[in-house]
């Protein structure tokens, strides 16, 4: 794996033109393009609501109330900041492939780290495997995305999947609702993916998941006597490639569609990229079917 | 248990080779980084267990195919392994025994007879009491001389058993012991012993021979593949000028040695020749026939060989010089050249020694008389015993002869006619009337006209007179031209044996008593027909002649006198008839009697080659015999035991004893279960192919 990050020019040249625009509505603090899912005091009416005790009276519509005698309360469509927590996995299973998976997730990582902050959003950054977790708070600013430049820079993706507490640590400071782009392969245990799942809804995180795979992985093209060794535990497994390969694939078809039935369950984005495909292709791709959605 | 072919398990150490495979040619399997194994984990640790066990179970199936293959190989059987009657079940050996002549033969001074003897014996000789044993003669015809006994009950069959003269056919004999070990009930080893110096002339037709597989071919050599040999390999004899003409053959590839060739007659050796072969040649000798007596001979082309054959280095034949007919010829002419005399033609196709000193041997005894005194000659009082009179146109018949004639043809004697210028119709009419088979009316035709002619057109050749003309191209009789002929009218009584192209008569006869008298519508010399100076004349005159001496036999079909040893020959005696009694004086051994049947024929053991007299009730030799080995037997060049059994179609047809016995072979030998072994083998290579085609995750 290079040790090296360089964002491709093409990449960063269709993101220009391309805006992430969420579809939800998050909680920010900076105006932007995205629609918050609270209603602001911004210029832009959205409708009426009655007034309740505590409403500020600045915003009673008074020609309202002289016909028809009853308080109704402007409310504005406001546009504010998105916080986006990207989540990249840096275990040893992400350390594999002809493209390598790690390396196309730490482009994908970056490329979205630089959309938010050019958009005015702000973007964390955590880093979890190997028994561990390492994050940058969600912030804006150049200097901030400098220091997400680098920290993927300097990531190698080595050891277990299992971060750890150190992942629900970080987890627990997702105050704000946003999105949660989580970048991996998902060959960590189930229970901990799903467990994940669930603390990220339950921190009211809109999630996307990138689902990250080889070809190698997809579609298990080997022939012969193989003797597989665990990219993350090291452990060998025999195995004849030819005949085993129907089988493999009907058991990474049960991997996905169970991923894809808990990714309902917690109305979450599942999206599986093939480190084969071009990024930005890929990314260009799954934003203009956001935006349409 | 013991091994047949105990030296078969050297081949054991090929278990080595099944090891070396497990060990060395172990599968190399790819070295793979792969980013999880969680979908190959829980079935690895199952997987790993049966692939390590699959991979003991295929190197223990490989070993086992291999080692019960050597050892199938190994023939293992029980000596004692009981039958399912509970006896125990033997050896069956069929001895095919080759007694053809060619087993006389000598290798390096010993006989290959001598040693088939000696091997039969040491073979029976280790033969156990519950062992049966078997002897068919594969000599032509083929004859079981033992069906399958104990082999102690052999040994005398082995003790009385002598070579043979004749052909052999091993396939024939082949057959013949195949038979004897098909029997249903038979258990045990089936083996043939084929005892043959595998001559290729007796070991003809092997491709059509069916051998089962479960009978097992055991072959012994007898002798070299291509001895030399030298033979005397026919002999012919013809009576008068003919010579004596034997055929010499070298069969061997080498060139042979120059040696003699004498002729011996009677037991007298009569002249020699020298004979000098090359490699695979031919040659034949010839020996004029000197004059022998009336009566049977013995002629013999005798070798002074040293070959490997010695059997066939003489060659015999038999000639026997009839009695000639005595002939009273009548000559008309009194000329001073003797071609001028009208009996010339006739003299000389009779008797073309007529006259000379040293004259040979002829079939007819000629007197030549005039006509005057032809009426003394036939009534004499010293009869000499003429059969045949000659005679030529008359002019003038002598008083008296017309009647002696007709007593003469009464008593048996032949009269042969011919016509001619200067004749007297009327008066052979008035005077011989009651002799000739037609009367004379004309004479038509110009004796000078040469170019008007007739042919003849048909002839009896059912008579005895065209013997000599029934086979094909043995003479055409339409080429002589007569241009001059008497018009005929055949009598009542009269056969005419051949017309001219007109249908006008040519040839007559007539039968007068116990004689015959045949009247020939043309002269006796070439003034009416160009006929006597054509070489049909010769053998239709002979044929009238024998005709007319009532020695018809002699003329048409000869009887054989030639046989070939090792074949009996059926006899017919001409005279005596039915149940005759002769006695057969064979050339070793003592004189035996045989009584013809009803159709005066008598059958003949004709074993050995040389002669045999058949001899009448007063000892008199009534028939000579030549017996001569195969002409065939002559040529040694055999086959090996492996050319032999390529040429044999071993076919799976097996008696059917049950599985148990299929498995066990108890019927091929009681214990032997090599097919077992095989079978278990073929089992176990069908596992290993499982085994190794089986690949687990």
């Amino acid at each position: 794996m290079s040790s090296s990050l360089a964002l491709d020019p093409n990449l960063l040249g269709a993101l220009d033109d391309i805006s992430l625009i969420a579809r939800g509505v998050v909680e920010g603090l900076l105006s932007g393009l995205h629609h918050s899912p609270f209603l602001g005091y911004s210029t832009e009416f959205a409708s009426y609501r009655q007034y309740m005790q505590g409403d500020n009276l600045r915003y009673v519509d008074w020609k309202v109330w002289g016909r028809t005698d009853k308080l109704y309360v402007k409310q504005f469509e406001d546009d504010t900041n998105v916080a986006c927590q990207i989540l990249l996995d840096s275990s040893g299973s992400m350390d594999f492939g002809r493209n390598n998976k790690f390396h196309y997730g730490r482009l994908l990582a970056a490329a979205l780290a630089y959309l938010m902050v050019r958009q005015h959003d702000t973007a964390g950054l955590t880093l979890f495997g190997g028994g561990t977790a390492r994050a940058l708070p969600a912030r804006g600013g150049r200097h901030h995305l400098d220091e997400v430049f680098q920290l993927l820079a300097g990531t190698t993706a080595r050891g277990g999947a299992n971060p750890g507490a150190d992942l629900w640590n970080v987890v627990e400071t997702f105050n704000r609702r946003g999105f949660a782009v989580i970048i991996s392969d998902l060959f960590s245990s189930q229970e901990m993916i799903f467990e994940l799942f669930q603390q990220l809804h339950y921190r009211r995180q809109e999630i996307i998941v990138f689902h990250v795979m080889s070809a190698e992985e997809i579609g298990f093209q080997y022939e012969g006597e193989c003797l597989f060794e665990d990219a993350e535990t090291g452990e060998e497994v025999p195995v004849h490639a030819g005949s085993f390969r129907k089988e493999y694939l009907a058991r990474m078809g049960e991997f996905q569609q169970r991923l894809e039935q808990e990714c309902g369950k917690y109305e979450i984005d599942y999206q599986l990229l093939h480190t084969d495909e071009p990024l930005d292709r890929a990314l260009t791709g799954y934003l203009g079917k956001r935006l349409a959605m | 248990m013991l091994f047949s072919n105990a030296w078969f398990l050297t081949g054991l150490a090929g278990l080595a080779i099944p090891i070396l495979i497990h060990l060395f040619l172990r599968r190399k399997r790819l070295r793979m980084r792969f980013s999880t194994l969680q979908f190959f984990v829980r079935q690895d640790e199952r997987a790993g267990r049966r692939r390590k066990l699959m991979n003991w179970l295929l190197l223990a199936a490989r070993m086992l195919l291999l080692a019960l293959v050597v050892v199938a190989f190994a023939r293992p059987y029980w000596p004692d392994a009981p039958s399912s009657n509970g006896v125990r079940e033997g050896k069956r050996v069929v001895f095919v025994l080759d007694r053809s002549a060619s087993m006389q033969a000598t290798d390096d001074g010993a006989s290959r007879w001598t040693k088939a003897g000696d091997i039969m014996r040491k073979t029976i000789g280790e033969l156990g009491f519950d062992d049966r044993v078997a002897l068919v003669d594969c000599s032509i015809p083929t004859t079981t001389l033992s069906p399958l006994v104990p082999p102690p009950l052999l040994k005398p069959v082995l003790e009385h058993l002598e070579p043979g003269f004749g052909s052999g056919d091993v396939g024939a004999g082949l057959q013949e012991a195949v038979k004897l070990l098909s029997a249903k009930d038979l258990h045990g080893r089936l083996i043939i012993c084929i005892l043959s110096d595998l001559q290729r002339q007796s070991c003809q037709g092997l491709d059509s021979i069916s051998v089962p597989r479960n009978i097992e071919l055991e072959f012994f050599p007898l002798g070299k593949t291509n001895a030399p040999n030298v033979a005397v390999s026919d002999l012919t004899v013809e009576t008068g000028n003919s010579p004596l003409q034997a055929t010499v053959a070298n069969f061997s590839d080498r060139d042979a040695a120059v040696t003699a060739l004498d002729w011996v007659i009677d037991g007298r050796t009569v002249a020699s020749a020298r004979v000098a072969l090359a490699s695979h040649a031919t040659t034949n000798v010839t020996a004029s026939l000197p004059a022998l007596d009336p009566g049977w001979h013995e002629i013999e082309a005798r070798l002074q060989s040293h070959d490997s054959l010695a059997l066939d280095d003489a060659r015999y034949q038999v000639l026997q010089v009839p009695v000639p007919i005595k002939v009273l010829c009548v000559e008309t002419r009194q000329t001073k050249h003797v071609f001028e005399e009208e009996s010339f033609f006739l003299v000389s196709a009779l008797q073309p020694g007529f006259g000379w000193s040293n004259a040979p041997a002829s079939l007819f005894d000629i007197e030549k008389i005039f006509p005057d005194a032809m009426l003394g000659k036939l009534t004499g009082g010293a009869a000499p015993g003429y059969q045949l009179v000659l005679i030529p146109a008359l002019r003038q018949l002598p008083e008296g002869c017309a009647r002696a004639l007709l007593e003469f043809a009464r008593h048996g004697g032949g009269v042969l006619l011919f016509l001619g210028d200067g004749l007297s119709a009327s008066r052979y009419n008035a005077e011989l009337g009651g002799l000739l088979p037609a009367t004379l009316d004309r004479i038509e035709g110009d004796a000078l006209a040469f170019e008007n002619y007739w042919r003849l057109r048909d002839f009896d050749v059912t008579s005895a007179v065209f013997a000599a003309f029934r086979r094909p191209r043995s003479g055409d009789l339409t080429l002589p031209q007569f241009w001059r002929r008497y018009v005929l009218a055949p009598t009542e009584s009269a056969r005419v044996l051949a017309r001219f192209r007109d249908s006008s008569p040519f040839l007559l006869s007539r039968e007068i008593g116990r004689g015959r008298v045949v009247l020939a519508n043309t002269s006796a010399d070439a003034s009416w027909s160009d006929w006597p100076k054509r070489k049909t004349f010769v053998p239709w005159l002979h044929g009238v002649c024998h005709y007319l001496a009532g020695d018809e036999l002699s003329q048409g079909a000869r009887p054989e006198n030639s046989f070939i040893a090792g074949a009996p020959a059926e006899l017919e005696l001409r005279n005596g008839g039915g149940k005759q009694k002769v006695r057969i004086h064979p050339p070793a051994g003592m004189e035996f009697a045989v009584t013809a049947d009803d159709q005066g024929k008598i059958e003949l053991p004709l074993d050995k080659p040389g002669f045999y007299s058949v001899l009448d009730a007063a000892g008199e030799t009534i028939r000579l015999l030549a017996v001569n080995p195969p002409r065939r037997e002559s040529d040694l060049a055999a086959m090996t035991s492996s050319d032999f059994q390529e040429q044999l179609i071993r076919s799976q047809a097996m008696p059917s004893y049950g599985l148990r016995a299929g498995m066990l072979d108890v019927g091929n030998g009681g214990g032997t279960f090599w097919r077992g072994l095989m079978l278990a083998a073929a089992l176990f290579l069908v596992l290993e192919t499982v085994l190794a085609n089986r690949t687990f995750a």
